[in-house]
């Protein structure tokens, strides 16, 4: 349990330094969300200032931070220029969103990757070979032009609708025919999220499987005539799948990454699309509140996965 | 005292909590060969280091030569698996002659030119010299760890275990090499190593520690046949040579 | 064994970056050459006429194009500074024409330029202060170590796309596009410093244990002689490895900035906001040719991949060094 509480709270600090850095580096920005009105001159200089004032923006920097950081706790992460609403409840939306794409995405990506790559690591031949082209080929084809692709075949074909989650009719149709809608509309962007992990993470069952089976503790448990499905259940996966848990924690960020471009090209309303339109409208909140707690998940992430690492591997808690 | 060139004085040293050496008095002649014996932990390769400046003392002196600021060319140490503290990457001349290059001594061609007249002391051909280190046998390895040590011309050549975990024909031909460079060249030797055998070969004394302390200190055939100190006994014993000679006897 | 994957890897580098570099002289057009005539033009073919190429004349109607072979426009090369090209009124686009009737072919060389370099350049940025900050830190340990460690960790904390985005935010929106690529080149090689610095300071912490090193220690080898003699020839491995694998993440990441508005910006042209087109996927449909810089960052990704994977599979058996 110490253990527990040391990760955790060495993840907050993390969080909080992150956040200052972030609020911080806002802060040196040239001009805010302001700054471009200037140039329009139908707003007067008294004006601006006036607004300034109003949205707070002339206290200095660490009550400023202070109070940030204050609200961000009970949840409320100021005010959207842009928008002209609270940041909060467009954050919980989005992040909601976000989640479930990644969510699904993940789920499906190591569904299908793992009993591929046990199988692969046990077989040579034609059909294996063909698979390592496959995955090749899904590695170099850039996320954005798979994403644009699948795009175009979705309009020419008309199976499935090109962006957006929610049909115009949502808001009217049954809970399982909303179901049924956002699991339509999630076919794409997962698919594209799924192509660009499954060549890493099969590499990585392939390899963590192969290691394992060599292993002679394998060997024993074989000459002991223990069958070959028990073998792998209860021998095998529990020692291959210790380097997954880890490499779970580390493609959370590439995950993440490769999200937000998805998000933006199908229409997809999460963090990314969010993230981009607050920097070209300056809407520092929005920025601010988007950065810190798409680091906030990759810190929650990690620390997860080493949480569950260390209750796995005993070798861990011995150190 | 005739020629004292190495002189030890309190020396103590410690690792943390762990005394490695206690005040430990040592003295050595010039031209003289001394092994150092003791088990694991016995202190003394923390001796040789401290000897050699690989490590500075807590407390006590060491002079060569009657100076205290001696430097690379009064006394070189050679490690444990000698074979592996050559650059792979570099050939022969490369690895003979880097002391002087760090040093800065002589031009490029003088260096060469002393690595490969080193190279051949030690019994390897000069051709071979710019092969890299790779494409040398562990005992070449060896040989070439010694030509580089004496390179720059040491009053004193401290081997720590350098001649342990090699299979004993190499040892045999590795030792030769010492006491033939020993006497055409009035190297003064310390061989450290944990068999009383080998020590007893090349050193014509034999100093014992125990628990970072010298515990016995005598001529090699003395001690062998009359160790005082119950740490020299075992040791003996512990020596298969050595028994194998008594049982013999 | 290997090599032939090497040498093709290079091949396909050296003609995608020789296309790129030369683009001033192999492009038909300048970038931003616009034919108000022709906007959306398909893909044009070469005809012969007896030995001789040429290309038919271009007309609209209503938004369609069609050849007509009675104008025919004999192929021209080394016309004035440029490879080859067309006699006006003729036209030549070999992959066609975007919204505003810039030749594609022309703005993907030209585009390749920014794309490619900022790619290398930004690699290079990462790498140097990655080598720099990791060996300091591997060599001298402690305090240097330390701080290493918690500012990467630092950097590590949010997700790559949203620390690059993170710190374009908070830059001017609109520059000029030399000041935009000079920009992107800061912003992404000096945010991706961390992973080769933490490899390489692994490298750097276990090889200055190596016996040779403390043998040269010994002699009294100090710091930049036993990192520039011993250290750094441990770490080209890594190095290089680490290059094959960031170069193509970085051509990503301006494909992708520019791409999303932040980037490299009209008129002039990078993959990225050439595709930036495509993100009116309805268009896309009916002109597939505006693809044309995603097609041609393919066979880049894959030479790179190959040459990491070669590198991976030497770094790994150190013994087989040519």
């Amino acid at each position: 349990m110490k253990f527990a509480a040391r990760r955790l709270a060495h993840a907050a600090l993390l969080l909080l330094a992150v956040s200052f850095a972030a609020f911080a580096f806002a802060q040196l920005a040239p001009g805010d969300y302001y700054s471009d009105l200037r140039v329009d001159s139908r707003i007067s200089p008294e004006t601006l200032e006036g607004l300034r004032q109003q949205a707070g923006l002339h206290r200095p920097f660490l009550a400023r931070y202070g109070a940030w950081l204050g609200s961000a706790a009970r949840g409320d992460f100021g005010y959207s220029l842009a928008y002209s609403g609270p940041v909060a409840p467009l954050l919980k939306e989005r992040i909601r969103n976000t989640l479930l794409l990644t969510g699904v995405a993940t789920a499906v990506a190591w569904f299908l990757a793992v009993p591929i790559g046990i199988w692969s690591a046990t077989r040579r031949g034609v059909v294996e070979a063909a698979l390592k082209v496959v995955l090749a080929v899904l590695l170099i084809v850039p996320d954005l032009l798979l994403a644009i692709l699948l795009l175009v075949f979705a309009v020419e074909t008309g199976w499935f609708p090109a962006g957006g989650m929610n049909s115009p009719d949502f808001a009217s149709m049954s809970a399982a025919g909303r179901l049924r809608d956002t699991a339509w509309r999630l076919v794409l962007p997962v698919s594209v999220l799924v192509a660009g992990m499954l060549p890493v993470l099969v590499r990585h069952v392939r390899a963590s499987m192969a290691e394992t089976l060599d292993a002679p503790f394998v060997l024993a448990a074989r000459a002991h005539g223990i069958s070959p499905s028990r073998r792998l259940f209860r021998h095998v996966l529990p020692v291959a799948a210790n380097p997954l848990i880890g490499l779970a924690g580390l493609s959370l960020g590439t995950l993440l990454s490769a999200s937000l471009l998805v998000e933006v090209v199908m229409g997809w309303p999460g963090l990314g699309p969010l993230l981009v339109d607050a920097i070209l409208s300056r809407d520092i909140a929005v920025v601010l509140a988007a950065v810190v707690l798409s680091a906030g998940f990759l810190i929650a992430g990690n620390a997860a996965a080493d949480l569950a690492l260390y209750r796995v591997d005993p070798r861990i808690r011995a150190r | 005292m005739a020629d004292t060139l190495l002189e030890v004085r309190g020396v103590r040293k410690s690792f943390g909590d762990t005394a490695a050496l206690r005040a430990t008095d040592l003295e050595l002649r010039r031209g003289a060969a001394l092994g150092i014996v003791g088990g694991s932990g016995s202190g003394k390769s923390t001796l040789a280091r401290c000897i050699a400046r690989f490590e500075r003392p807590d407390a006590g002196q060491v002079r060569i030569g009657g100076r205290t600021d001696y430097g690379h060319t009064d006394v070189q140490l050679i490690f444990q698996e000698a074979a592996a503290s050559l650059n792979p990457r570099f050939t022969a001349e490369e690895v003979v002659a880097e002391p002087l290059l760090i040093q800065r001594r002589g031009t490029a061609h003088e260096r060469g030119k002393a690595a490969r007249k080193w190279i051949e002391t030690v019994g390897l051909r000069a051709d071979s010299a710019p092969k890299r280190a790779l494409s040398f046998s562990g005992g070449e390895r060896q040989r070439l760890a010694i030509a580089r040590a004496l390179i720059l011309e040491p009053s004193l050549l401290i081997l720590d275990e350098s001649l342990s975990g090699l299979d004993l024909l190499l040892q045999a031909q590795i030792t030769a090499l010492l006491l033939d460079l020993r006497k055409r060249l009035g190297l003064t030797l310390i061989l450290i190593s944990h068999d009383l055998a080998l020590a007893a070969r090349i050193g014509d004394e034999i100093a014992v520690m125990d628990q970072g302390a010298v515990v016995e200190w005598a001529p090699s055939s003395d001690l062998i046949a009359r160790p005082a100190h119950p740490r020299s006994a075992e040791l003996a014993a512990a020596s298969e040579w050595l028994s194998l000679r008594s049982a013999l006897a | 064994m290997q090599s032939w994957r090497i040498r093709l890897a290079l091949l396909l580098l050296a003609t995608a970056h020789f296309a790129a570099l030369g683009a001033g002289f192999l492009a038909p057009y300048d970038y931003d050459d616009q034919h108000r005539d022709y906007p959306y033009a398909p893909p044009m073919r070469l005809h012969l006429q007896g030995v001789r190429p040429v290309v038919y004349g271009l007309e609209s109607q209503g938004g369609e194009y069609r050849e007509n072979s009675d104008q025919k426009y004999p192929l021209r090369f080394l016309t004035g500074r440029r490879l080859f090209g067309v006699d006006e009124p003729g036209v030549y686009f070999v992959l066609g024409t975007d919204g505003y009737g810039r030749d594609v072919l022309s703005r993907l060389l030209y585009g390749g330029r920014i794309s490619l370099l900022t790619g290398l350049l930004a690699a290079t940025l990462s790498l140097a202060i990655g080598w720099i900050l990791g060996t300091i830190a591997g060599f001298f340990g402690g305090l240097a170590d330390q701080i290493l460690m918690r500012i990467s960790e630092f950097f590590m904390a949010l997700p790559w796309l949203y620390l690059l985005l993170a710190v374009r935010a908070f830059l001017p929106l609109h520059m000029d596009p030399v000041g935009a690529f000079v920009l992107l080149i800061a912003i992404i090689g000096g945010v991706g410093w961390v992973r080769p610095a933490r490899l390489i300071r692994g490298v750097v912490l276990s090889g200055k244990e190596r016996s040779f090193v403390l043998a040269a220690r010994g002699f009294g080898g100090g710091a930049v002689y036993l990192i520039r003699r011993h250290i750094l020839p441990l770490t080209i491995g890594v190095t290089l490895t680490q290059a094959t694998i960031l170069i193509p993440q970085y051509i990503l990441a301006e494909v992708g900035l520019s791409f999303l508005g932040l980037g490299v910006g009209e008129p002039a042209p990078s993959w990225g906001n050439m595709l930036a087109e495509a993100r009116q996927y309805h268009a896309l449909v009916l002109h597939p040719w505006l693809l044309a810089p995603g097609a041609a960052a393919i066979p880049v990704l894959f030479a790179y991949l190959l040459l990491a994977d070669t590198t991976l599979e030497m770094s790994q058996n150190p013994r087989q060094l040519r």
